[in-house]
C-alpha cells in the first residue's frame, strides 16, 4: 500500500494504521490520526479546490481551523456535509471525499472563464451591475443565487445523524490545551476546582506538536504535552474536551463548545451522538487560543504550494509528511526560521529564505547561516508563478520605504513556498466576550487590552510568543486566578525550557511590491476564501468605502466561514497604508460567533421531529384517539377537533356533532381548561380587585362568570369562578391563559397586594372535565347512577354539587357555554377517561354524541358566547363586546377600572362585536375578512374585521361575528366585505346572536 | 379542602403513563446504567403557609416529625414520605402510601386557624423515579442547573426545566432523582428521556 512519497525517510509505518480513503474517486492511503490536508500533501495532491469567485486552482494553505482553501464536500448521500476545511478532519477508513466549485472536474473547470472576465467582476461589482433594468432582476437573480456558494448541502436532507445539547459548569474553563493552557491546568489541578478543558485536536499540546527544536524538563516537547496530557486526565476535578471547539463566547461566561464525538469514526455506535453542543457556565474562562499567522500578500501568493510557514513545519514534525521538495522561504519574521531549519534537517532542500527585514542577529539567524542556508535580507518573494501548483518565484530586494523594488528580480525555481507574514494572536474569543484590543506596534499585532467578563487571555493569543514568556505568563495568571478563588498560589510548577532562541521583530509590509503592473492571472490575494484582492481593497477604498466595516461588506473580506482568520489583519493593513492612517485609527471589524462552522445539526440537537415541542394530552386522549379523531393544536394540547364517522366530511361532521347537542346530548373533553385554587381569608376581596364584577354577594356553592381585564382595561381573560367554603374558590381560566392568569394572579398577589392573605395553586391536571350538553344530558346523568339531585330546583343554573357518578368522586357545575342545559363534571383525572367510557356507554340509548372544538365553536357562537382571543385581541374593552352589565359600577376598585373611564374608551367610533349575515345564507364569510361601508369605493374605508363565522345547522345559515367601528348604530345596516378573489358578500349587521335569544333552553324545559 | 375519595375506593385510577410497554430496554443482558421507573399514583400535595408563623412550624413539626429549614430546596424526609421547599412559603408533600391521607387531614384541622392552604395535587402530577450511574449526565442534557453531586446533592431540590418541560428535581440519593412533572407532560417526558438515554442501556418500567 502506498501511504504517500511524501513522507519523511524515516516514517515508520510499523505501528501506525493504515486507513484508505477517495477523493474525488481516487483511492488513497493515509495513516491513523493524521488529517485530511497531511494525507493529500503525503499523496502529492496540491490541487485541492477551485476558488469562490474567479474558480482560480487551491492548494492547501494552513494547519488549522484558519484554512481558507481545503474545503471539502464529505461524507456521501443523507451524511454528506460541505465545506469542511480539511484540517480539521483527521482520516477514517472508507472516508469519501470531494472537491468542491468545480464542474465538471478539479482540473478542468468551466468556472475558471470567470478569471479571464475578473476586470468586469472586481469588488461590488454586482451593485454596480444588476441595477438596471430593474424588470431583469429576476433573471440577475437566478443566475446569482446559482453561483453563490461552495459546497452542495446533502440532496437527501433526513439526516440520520444524532445531536445533543449538554449543560455544564465549571469553575475554570480552559480554552486551548497547547503549552499555556497546559500549564495553566497544571497550576490550577491541585487546587481541586472544577476545571474544564477544551481542544479542537485529538491530542493536547497545539503548537508543541509541530516543534522539534524545544525539549521541555528534559524531554521533547511533544512527548512533554502527552505526559502532562495523561497526568491531567487522571485528575478528577479536570475533564478535558478533545476534538472540541468554543464557538461563541456569551455574556455572563456563557460558552458554547461543539464536540466532534464520532466524526472520525468510519461506522459509529448505534446511538452515539454524532456532534454534542455544550452549554456552559464558568466561573472564570481562561483563554489559551493561540495565534494564526498571515500570509504576505504577494503577486500569485495562491497558487496550490503556497502555504504558510508554520504549516509546512506543523506537517512534516508532527505527521511527517513534506510538503515540498525543494522550498523558498518568504518571511518577516524569526519564526521562519524554524521551518527552514526542520525542513533542512528533513533532508528538504531550502533553496533561500528571503527577509524583508534589514537585518535579525538573533541566535536562530546564527543557526540557520551555521547549517549553510542562504538568507536575503530587505528581500521578498515579489512573483509567484505556475499554473496548478508553483514553478519558479521572482525574489527582489525592496526599497527601505518598502513601495518598489530597488532592482530587477531574479527567479528561483521552487516546488513550494513557505510564507510568514507575522502572527496575529486569536483574538476572535476574546472580542465576542466584549473585550477591548490594542494594537502592538513592536509585534504588529492587535492584543487583548480590556477585559469585559471574568476572563484572562495568555499565550500566544495575549501577545505573548516566547515559550519563558508564555510559561511565566501562564502560571502568574493561573495564580491570580487561584488567589481570586481564595486558594493558596501554587508555586510547585516549574519548567526547564531548552529552545532555539528568536527575537519579536518584524517588519510589517502589507502589499508586496514587484516592480510592475500586476499581470492578469497575477493577483495578490488577501482574502483566500472570498477572493478578495489588494486590487479589490484599493477599488473600495477609491470608491469611498473607507471605514473598516464598509470596506468588509463592499470587498466580503473576512466574511466566509473562516471568518478572515488569515485575511482581516492584512486587508487592514492596506487600507491602513491606503488611507495614510495608522491602524488602530482604522480600527477593526466585529468578530462574531462562530469561530468555527457549526453545524445545524448540532443546534438542534434533541429538539427536532416528535421531541421538537411538548405536545400536551388529556387522560381522555386515547379514547379521542381510537375513535377516529382528529385533533387540532390549542398552544401545547392536542384537543379533539371532530369525530368523522365513515368517510364523513368535516363540515358534516361538525353539522352533526352541534345538531346532537342541541336536540340529544353531546360530550365534551373539557379537561384543558384553566383550573387555579384559590384560597385564605382574603380571597372575595382578592376576586373583587382582579374581575370587573363584583364577588361579595356570592354565596356558597354557587358560580359566577367574570371577565379579567389588563391594567389597560382591556379584556384579558375570562371564566366560572366557584365558590367552595368562604375562604375558598375554584377559578377557570381559558385553556391558552392558564398560565399566563396565574402568573398575572402572582404577580400582583406578591408585588402591589402583599397584605392580601390569598394563596394560589395551579389544578389544571388535577381535574379531568367531561361537559355534557343537551336536553337530555340531565337524563343521561340520572341513568349513570348520580348521587346528587339534579332538578332545577334542587340544583339550578350556576352551581356546583360534590357527590359520585357511577360511583366516581365528581364535582358538577351547572354552567353552559353552549347555551343549553349543561353539566359540567370535574373528577380527579385518575377517573377521567374510566368515567368519559362510562357516560358514553350510559348515553348510548340517549343519542350522546361525542363533540370537539370546532363544534364547541359553532354552539357558543350561535349563542353569541366569545372566545377571548377570538373576539378579543388586546384591544377590546367590555363595552366594545357589549358586556359592559359585567363591569361593577359600586365597586371602589378593580384592575382596568381607571382605564375604562379614558375618553377614548367611550367614543362612538370604537369596533364593537356585532353579528352579521351574509345576503346568502348559505355563503360563509371567511374569519378575518375587512367590512367596508360601500363595494364601490376604491380606496376601501376599513370598518372592522370577522373575528368568528361558521355555519349554523341550527340557525339553517351561516352567522358570523364581527368587530366593527360604530358597530352597534349600524344594527339592521347592510355591510360589504371584499375577498381576496375580488368576491364582495354583501351582509347585515344583526345583534351578536343567532339562537335562543332570551336563554331558555339553558335549563332543559 | 382535600377531596373525598371515599365512594371510590373500589375504582382503580389510571396515571398517564397507562398503557406503556412495561419494561423496555435495549440489551437486557448488559448492566443498566439508567433505570426510569413510573410509580403509579404517589399521593402530591401542596402546601402553603408562612413560615414567620410559629404555630404553622410546630403544627409541621408535630405531625411531621421535622424541622422546617429556612432554606428553599431542601428536601426533608419524613416517616410516611417527603416534604419538598420549593418555595419560601410552599412545599410539595410526597408519599406512596395512603395513610398520608389522615395525616393531611389532620393538618387541615390544625392549620384551620391560620393562613395556609393544602390543595391535593396527586393527579396534577406523574411522579418518576430515575437512577443509574448515567443519570446526572442524561438530565444535564435538558436541564441548565448544575448537577454535579457537589452542587445538588441527596436531599436537595429544585424547580427548574428538563427540554422544555416544567418539573420538579428531588436529588434522593447519589445516583437517583425523583421528577414531579404536570400529566400532561408524562409522555411527552418520557419519550425525551428514553432518547436522551439511548447512548445508555436504560430499562423503563412501569407499574
Amino acid at each position: 500500500m502506498n501511504i504517500g512519497s511524501n513522507r519523511v525517510s524515516n516514517f515508520d509505518t510499523t505501528k501506525k494504521k493504515i486507513i484508505s480513503f477517495t477523493f474525488d474517486g481516487l483511492n488513497l492511503f493515509g495513516v491513523e490520526g493524521e488529517s485530511l490536508t497531511s494525507a493529500l500533501i503525503a499523496n502529492n495532491i496540491k490541487l485541492v479546490g477551485r476558488s469562490f469567485k474567479y474558480h482560480r486552482p487551491r492548494g492547501i494553505l494552513a494547519f488549522g481551523s484558519e484554512e481558507p482553501n481545503a474545503l471539502f464536500r464529505i461524507g456521501q448521500g443523507s451524511t454528506a456535509e460541505p465545506n469542511i476545511p480539511g484540517t480539521q478532519i483527521e482520516i477514517y477508513e472508507g472516508l469519501v471525499v470531494e472537491s468542491q466549485n468545480r464542474w465538471p472536474s478539479l482540473k478542468f473547470d468551466l468556472g475558471f472563464i470567470n478569471s479571464f472576465f475578473s476586470k468586469l467582476i472586481p469588488a461590488g461589482f454586482y451593485y454596480k451591475t444588476f441595477m438596471w433594468p430593474a424588470t431583469m432582476w429576476k433573471n440577475y437573480e437566478w443566475f446569482i443565487r446559482r453561483a453563490a456558494g461552495l459546497g452542495k448541502a446533502a440532496e437527501d436532507h433526513n439526516d440520520p445523524d444524532r445531536y445533543e445539547h449538554f449543560h455544564h459548569h465549571t469553575d475554570i474553563l480552559i480554552s486551548g490545551g497547547g503549552l499555556a493552557g497546559l500549564i495553566s491546568a497544571l497550576v490550577l489541578g491541585k487546587s481541586g476546582l472544577r476545571i474544564l478543558i477544551v481542544d479542537e485536536n485529538s491530542h493536547l499540546g497545539g503548537q508543541l506538536l509541530s516543534e522539534d527544536d524545544t525539549k521541555l524538563d528534559r524531554l521533547k516537547c511533544r512527548d512533554w504535552a502527552k505526559k502532562i496530557e495523561k497526568q491531567l486526565f487522571e485528575m478528577s476535578n479536570i475533564t478535558i474536551l478533545k476534538r472540541s471547539t468554543v464557538f461563541g463566547y456569551h455574556d455572563h461566561n456563557f460558552i458554547t463548545v461543539v464536540e466532534r464525538c464520532t466524526d472520525n469514526f468510519p461506522t459509529p455506535k448505534t446511538n452515539i451522538p454524532r456532534q454534542k453542543l455544550w452549554k456552559i457556565r464558568a466561573k472564570q474562562v481562561l483563554l489559551a487560543v493561540g495565534s494564526h499567522e498571515r500570509p504576505l500578500v504577494i503577486s500569485g501568493n495562491d497558487k496550490p504550494g503556497v502555504m504558510l510557514s508554520n504549516a509546512v513545519r506543523g506537517y512534516l514534525n508532527k505527521f511527517g509528511v513534506l510538503a515540498g521538495k525543494k522550498v523558498i522561504i518568504a518571511t518577516n519574521n524569526d519564526d521562519a526560521y524554524r521551518t527552514a531549519i526542520s525542513l533542512h534537517k528533513a533532508g528538504v532542500q531550502v533553496s533561500a529564505i528571503v527577509d524583508l527585514r534589514k537585518e535579525s542577529n538573533s541566535e536562530i539567524i546564527k543557526s540557520v547561516k551555521k547549517i549553510g542556508l542562504k538568507v536575503f535580507f530587505s528581500h521578498s518573494v515579489t512573483s509567484i508563478y505556475g499554473r496548478n501548483s508553483v514553478k519558479y518565484v521572482e525574489v527582489a530586494p525592496i526599497t527601505s520605504d518598502g513601495l518598489d523594488v530597488s532592482s530587477m528580480p531574479f527567479k528561483i525555481y521552487v516546488d513550494l513556498v513557505a510564507m510568514s507574514g507575522g502572527w496575529s494572536p486569536s483574538v476572535n474569543l476574546f472580542s465576542q466576550s466584549g473585550g477591548k484590543l490594542t494594537w502592538d506596534e513592536e509585534l504588529g499585532c492587535f492584543k487583548p487590552h480590556v477585559h469585559f467578563q471574568k476572563e484572562k487571555s495568555i499565550g500566544a493569543c495575549n501577545g505573548t510568543f516566547k515559550i519563558e514568556e508564555i510559561i511565566q505568563e501562564s502560571i502568574k495568571t493561573s495564580n491570580e486566578i487561584l488567589t481570586s478563588f481564595g486558594k493558596r498560589k501554587n508555586n510547585e510548577v516549574n519548567i526547564k525550557v531548552s529552545t532555539i532562541k528568536t527575537n519579536n521583530t518584524i517588519r510589517n509590509l502589507w502589499l508586496i511590491p514587484n516592480g510592475k503592473n500586476i499581470k492578469f492571472g497575477n493577483k495578490a490575494f488577501v482574502d483566500f476564501q472570498n477572493d478578495v484582492t489588494s486590487d479589490d481593497i484599493k477599488l473600495a477604498a477609491r470608491e469611498g468605502f473607507r471605514s473598516v466595516e464598509h470596506l468588509k461588506r463592499y470587498t466580503t473580506t473576512g466574511m466566509a466561514t473562516d471568518q478572515g482568520k488569515t485575511s482581516n489583519i492584512n486587508a487592514l493593513g492596506i487600507l491602513s497604508h491606503i488611507l495614510e492612517k495608522p491602524i488602530p485609527e482604522v480600527g477593526t471589524t466585529t468578530f462574531r460567533m462562530p469561530f468555527t462552522p457549526v453545524s445545524f445539526g448540532v443546534i438542534g440537537g434533541r429538539n427536532i421531529k416528535a421531541l421538537f415541542d411538548p405536545v400536551r394530552h388529556t387522560r381522555i386522549q386515547n379514547w379521542h384517539r381510537e375513535n377516529g379523531a382528529k385533533f387540532e393544536h390549542v398552544g401545547q394540547w392536542m384537543r379533539a377537533w371532530y369525530y368523522p364517522r365513515k368517510k364523513e366530511s368535516m363540515e358534516n361532521a361538525v353539522r352533526r356533532e352541534v345538531l346532537s347537542a342541541r336536540t340529544t346530548a353531546g360530550i365534551l373533553d373539557a379537561s384543558t381548561l384553566g383550573k387555579i385554587d384559590i384560597q385564605g381569608p382574603d380571597s372575595t376581596e382578592f376576586l373583587n380587585k382582579i374581575y370587573t364584577n363584583n364577588w361579595s354577594n356570592l354565596e356558597i356553592g354557587k358560580c359566577r362568570y367574570g371577565l379579567m381585564l389588563k391594567d389597560d382595561g382591556m379584556v384579558m381573560d375570562d371564566g366560572v369562578t366557584s365558590k367552595l367554603s368562604n375562604d375558598h374558590y375554584h377559578m377557570t381560566t381559558t385553556t391558552g391563559g392558564a398560565a399566563n392568569v396565574l402568573n398575572w394572579l402572582e404577580e400582583w398577589l406578591q408585588t402591589e397586594w402583599p397584605n392580601l392573605k390569598v394563596y394560589l395553586t395551579s389544578v389544571t391536571e388535577q381535574w379531568s372535565v367531561i361537559s355534557i350538553s343537551g336536553p337530555k344530558s340531565r337524563e343521561i346523568l340520572e341513568a349513570s347512577n348520580c348521587s346528587i339531585d339534579l332538578s332545577n330546583n334542587n340544583f339550578p343554573f350556576m352551581s356546583f354539587k360534590e357527590g359520585s357518578l357511577s360511583d366516581f368522586p365528581v364535582r358538577i357545575f351547572r354552567i353552559s357555554f353552549t347555551g343549553e342545559l349543561s353539566f359540567e363534571i370535574n373528577t380527579p383525572a385518575r377517573y377521567g377517561l374510566q368515567l368519559w367510557q362510562t357516560l358514553i356507554e350510559k348515553g348510548q340509548s340517549f343519542g350522546l354524541t361525542p363533540y370537539g372544538t370546532e363544534a364547541m365553536h359553532v354552539l357558543r357562537a350561535e349563542r353569541g358566547f366569545i372566545i377571548v382571543g377570538q373576539e378579543t385581541d388586546g384591544s377590546v374593552s367590555p363595552f366594545d363586546l357589549g358586556m359592559g352589565w359585567i363591569v361593577s359600577k359600586s365597586k371602589h376598585d378593580f384592575i382596568g377600572k381607571r382605564s375604562l373611564e379614558r375618553s377614548s374608551m367611550v367614543q362612538e367610533n370604537r369596533k364593537q362585536l356585532v353579528g352579521l349575515l351574509s345576503e346568502d345564507p348559505k355563503e360563509i364569510i371567511p374569519e378575518g375578512a375587512h367590512a367596508t361601508p360601500n363595494p364601490k369605493q376604491n380606496n376601501i374605508d376599513i370598518l372592522g374585521h370577522v373575528t368568528s363565522s361558521y355555519y349554523s345547522p341550527n340557525c339553517r345559515r351561516s352567522i358570523a361575528m364581527a368587530l366593527i367601528k360604530g358597530g352597534r348604530k349600524l344594527i339592521g345596516e347592510d355591510l360589504w366585505l371584499p375577498l381576496l378573489n375580488g368576491k364582495v358578500i354583501k351582509a347585515k349587521v344583526v345583534e351578536p346572536i343567532f339562537f335562543d335569544p332570551n336563554g331558555v333552553r339553558k335549563d332543559g324545559i | 379542602m382535600v377531596f373525598n375519595f371515599q365512594n371510590a375506593k373500589n375504582k382503580i385510577g389510571l396515571q398517564p403513563l397507562h398503557g406503556q410497554k412495561k419494561i423496555e430496554s435495549l440489551n437486557e443482558s448488559k448492566e443498566s446504567f439508567l433505570r426510569i421507573v413510573d410509580p403509579g399514583i404517589v399521593n402530591i400535595f401542596n402546601l402553603r403557609g408562612s413560615q414567620r408563623s410559629s404555630i404553622f412550624r410546630q403544627t409541621i413539626k408535630s405531625i411531621f416529625k421535622i424541622e422546617l429549614s429556612n432554606n428553599v430546596g431542601v428536601a426533608i424526609p419524613f416517616s410516611l414520605g417527603v416534604l419538598l421547599q420549593i418555595a419560601p412559603d410552599e412545599w410539595i408533600i410526597s408519599s406512596e402510601t395512603e395513610e398520608i391521607h389522615s395525616l393531611i387531614s389532620t393538618l387541615e384541622k390544625k392549620l384551620t386557624k391560620i393562613h395556609s392552604s393544602i390543595v391535593d395535587v396527586t393527579d396534577q402530577y406523574q411522579v418518576l423515579f430515575i437512577s443509574g450511574t448515567k443519570v446526572r449526565t442524561v438530565l444535564s442534557k435538558g436541564c441548565s442547573i448544575d448537577l454535579h453531586p457537589n452542587e445538588f446533592f441527596t436531599n436537595q431540590c429544585t424547580q427548574t426545566l428538563l427540554s422544555s418541560i416544567d418539573i420538579i428535581l428531588h436529588c434522593s440519593d447519589k445516583n437517583s432523582f425523583t421528577i414531579l412533572c404536570r400529566s400532561s407532560f408524562a409522555n411527552f417526558l418520557i419519550d425525551w428521556l428514553k432518547d436522551a438515554g439511548l447512548e445508555y442501556n436504560f430499562s423503563f418500567i412501569s407499574n
